[in-house]
């Protein structure tokens, strides 16, 4: 499995980096949670899938057996902005923004330390909306698709060596 | 006699219940905690809404359920955390709350949804 906290984390930390938003204004999707004042951003796992075959790894420990199945999963990230029609804290702005900061060497030493590893930035999208009857407000899509791996372990009864003994036959 | 007075008399109330309401919550590293939630009893006269009713899904079958609540206490449905009700032993989510500024007085009328599954 994908241990999703600490790569929630990870990817928290590393949004909170590079767009200029107050620490309170990042959300992860689907809590339930009260909507924040803008500018801020909305996070959520969008998609996972598999890349290529998954492998096996068998380690032994006296009677017990470890068998391990590691693999790479790539795992799609989208980032929604609200925020203001202009400047720097503007929707477009905020997540061109994270963006325009991946490269930099302390944010891919952020995330290759939390295990992840960006596999595609996709481009900044405008997709204005209308709330509260009366009020437009700009918005902003990016999706993101980073590397993580997945881990699952099962640990079986291990028979290391068997040794017969033949037991004589009475005469 | 006022709108209040009617909520208010014996023969209109259901009963007393316990209101839970929450305080501003937090959020660190885009996980949001409510805040600490505080119980306070308001009587008030509750009805079914549209009675109990089965929804039918391939996952499964629930209930949905609303109650109205109409009351001369200040009830809120705070986005995120919304105040929530105790009827029949378990806890209803207000998701509508109506202010009526009329008749004499000021009362509340708030739709509560039950929270149980199923």
């Amino acid at each position: 499995m994908i241990n999703w906290p600490p790569l929630e984390d990870t990817i928290s930390a590393w949004i909170l980096a590079s767009a200029p938003i107050a620490a309170d204004r990042l959300l992860w999707a689907g809590q339930n949670a009260p909507r924040p004042e803008p500018p801020y951003i909305v996070a959520r796992m969008a998609a996972v899938r598999n890349i290529g075959q998954d492998w096996d790894e068998l380690t032994y420990d006296g009677l017990f057996a470890q068998h391990a199945v590691h693999g790479t999963r790539l795992v799609t990230l989208r980032l929604q902005a609200f925020g203001g029609a202009t400047g720097n804290a503007s929707a477009l702005a905020l997540l061109s923004s994270i963006v325009n900061y991946q490269r930099l060497p302390s944010r891919l030493a952020a995330l290759n330390a939390g295990g992840v590893g960006i596999a595609s930035v996709g481009p900044v999208q405008a997709i204005d909306g209308v709330i509260n009857s009366a009020t437009f407000e700009p918005r902003a899509l990016l999706e993101v698709t980073f590397h993580a791996t997945s881990q699952v372990v099962e640990t079986s009864p291990f028979i290391e060596f068997v040794e017969f003994e033949r037991v004589p036959e009475e005469v | 006699m006022s709108a209040r007075d009617n909520i208010t008399s014996p023969g209109f109330l259901t009963g007393t219940f316990t209101v839970r309401r929450y305080a501003v919550g937090s959020v660190v590293l885009g996980r949001f905690t409510p805040g600490t939630n505080a119980t306070f009893a308001i009587q008030a006269n509750v009805q079914p809404n549209r009675g109990r009713e089965i929804i039918v899904g391939p996952e499964g079958q629930t209930n949905e359920d609303v109650r109205v609540v109409r009351t001369t206490t200040e009830l809120r449905a705070t986005p995120g955390t919304p105040d929530e009700i105790q009827i029949d032993g378990s806890w209803w989510k207000l998701f509508h709350v109506e202010t009526w500024i009329a008749f004499g007085g000021t009362h509340y009328k708030a739709y509560a949804a039950r929270q149980a599954i199923p």
